[in-house]
């Protein structure tokens, strides 16, 4: 059963169309199933860190302060991390709270069980998908997990007719894929109806 | 950077406010920021003008009048930030330009076309070539109207003569050209900017290896890392004991101090190949003795907790 407080590795205020429309707060999760090589957050998988954990309601209370903004843009909270799809009754609770004028993103890779993006599917506006590679055996070598669940949740998002939803991100990683995975990897989510894509390249800083 | 970027956002935000106020009626006499140090985008000053407007609006609202809030102001958002790369594919799909503000067009408006490229140049410096951009934002400053080029990088835009033309790609710096002449097409040419790309895509490689070492005092505090210092023993080819410096870098203040095993110079072979084992000497400070350990080269990241005492006062 999901805990009722979620651990927060950051809460990052007034980001201007970085992760989604208009003025948005990016809550960061601890916690993800993915062992990325080159992750981006990797302070969300130690437990080596103490964070603060927040309630949905201490959560809506502190990012509240910007509502006037959310509102002016159609703006709103994107939840990233670590993976927010873990936390998918923390995040159904969050939106009672705020009600329906604030868009809610996820910040996702999908590779969570496809009951908790069923549970979510109706309460949010955005998904972010970072898709990695649709190739199982990239996927895998890269991330050290089977992409299973990820095909069968973007099934899942595709029968709910909510592509349109949903921006996908297709990094070229070095050393794992290339120009050509990335086109198959493309041409694979647009033969289930997506249709916004971005396509960027990791740079590897030692 | 981070200031440049808490800048442009502390402007868009007050734009914002602006536009709220003015949707709704409100006096709003915003001042100039005077803040000299790294603007985080918002400081009490711009607080207090958004609680004033809350403090507006409700009392609007309690008086029966209509408040005007959604969508006012997306079009300042559009004119004044990058666009994340979203290259689209879908015929229909019109991105930012639905929310422009229209302004009606003076009579020498022509339509210019153009291309957007992307300038990229290998690690090495050596190669050096050009992308066309799909996706990449083309903005009339002057208009508010934008679009965004097709798959090929090509893009087509009303303009009169000297508007401010702006195409921008993430990963990219921003580009302005004046609109001068419809015959001629406008090629615009990106240069990368590798501190924005950085601010969207650091990653770290997690396989690098290193050593955190937690270096204490007796009441287990934390030394000032400036105090400390590391080097590595060896013997050197007359056999005599020979050192070198060890680069220890600091984190920040809730975390250890860091040793990486695999690009610091000291803690590599003559060949260059890092080493399998080595002894650090570690100085402290007004500590006592310096402490001499062996560590070997961690397979991942590794933990070293030093406790040293302080001098006995004599």
């Amino acid at each position: 059963m999901e805990k009722e407080r979620a651990k927060i590795i950051g809460i990052s205020q007034h980001r201007l169309s970085t992760d989604g429309n208009g003025v948005t707060t990016l809550v960061a999760f601890h916690e993800c199933p993915l062992r990325c090589r080159y992750c981006l957050n990797p302070l969300s998988l130690g437990d080596d860190k103490p964070f603060r954990s927040y309630s949905p309601k201490e959560l809506y209370t502190e990012t509240r302060i910007d509502e006037l903004y959310f509102l002016a843009t159609n703006g709103g909270i994107t939840f990233g991390g670590g993976e927010p799809c873990l936390r998918p009754q923390f995040i159904r609770k969050f939106r009672k709270l705020c009600g329906s004028d604030w868009q809610l993103n996820l910040e996702t890779s999908l590779n969570v069980p496809t009951t908790n993006i069923k549970c979510l599917l109706p309460i949010v506006n955005t998904l972010i998908i970072d898709i990695k590679d649709m190739n199982a055996e990239i996927y895998r070598s890269y991330t050290g997990q089977n992409n299973s669940l990820v095909i069968d949740n973007l099934k899942l998002i595709a029968e709910q007719n909510r592509q349109n939803d949903c921006i996908i991100r297709l990094p070229l990683i070095p050393n794992f894929n290339t120009d050509a995975d990335r086109i198959a990897s493309r041409v694979a989510l647009e033969a289930l109806g997506f249709i916004k894509f971005d396509l960027f390249t990791y740079i590897i800083r030692t | 950077m981070t200031m440049a970027r808490g800048k442009d956002t502390c402007r868009i935000l007050k734009d914002i406010r602006r536009q709220i106020a003015k949707a709704n009626d409100i006096e709003f006499i915003t001042s100039e920021c005077r803040y000299k140090g790294d603007c985080l985008g918002t400081c009490p000053k711009c607080e207090a003008e958004v609680r004033y407007l809350e403090q507006q609006l409700h009392t609007r609202s309690l008086s029966g009048k209509a408040i005007a809030l959604a969508g006012i102001s997306a079009s300042a958002l559009a004119m004044s930030m990058p666009l994340p790369s979203i290259a689209q594919t879908h015929p229909d799909s019109t991105y930012l330009v639905a929310d422009s503000v229209s302004i009606s067009a003076p009579v020498d408006t022509f339509v210019v076309k153009g291309k957007v490229a992307g300038r990229w140049t290998s690690s090495n410096e050596k190669k050096e070539g050009f992308d066309t951009l799909t996706g990449a934002c083309v903005l009339n400053r002057n208009t508010n109207k934008g679009t965004i080029t097709d798959i090929d990088g090509n893009f087509e835009i009303n303009a009169c003569r000297g508007d401010l033309i702006e195409a921008s790609f993430i990963g990219y710096e921003s580009l302005t050209i004046i609109a001068s002449d419809s015959s001629k097409p406008m090629n615009i040419i990106l240069e990368q900017d590798s501190n924005a790309l950085m601010g969207e895509v650091v990653i770290v490689d997690i396989q690098t290896r290193y050593i955190d070492f937690n270096i204490v005092d007796e009441n287990g505090n934390r030394i000032n890392w400036e105090n400390i210092h590391i080097e590595r023993l060896f013997l050197d080819e007359d056999g005599k004991e020979d050192s070198e410096d060890i680069d220890l870098k600091y984190i920040n203040e809730n975390n250890p101090y860091r040793i990486y095993w695999s690009s610091d110079d000291g803690l590599q072979d003559k060949d260059g190949n890092p080493l399998k084992k080595t002894m650090l000497r570690i100085k402290a400070k007004g500590y006592e003795e310096p402490i001499i350990i062996t560590v070997k080269r961690p397979k991942h990241h590794s933990k070293k907790t030093i406790r040293f005492k302080h001098k006995k006062e004599k």
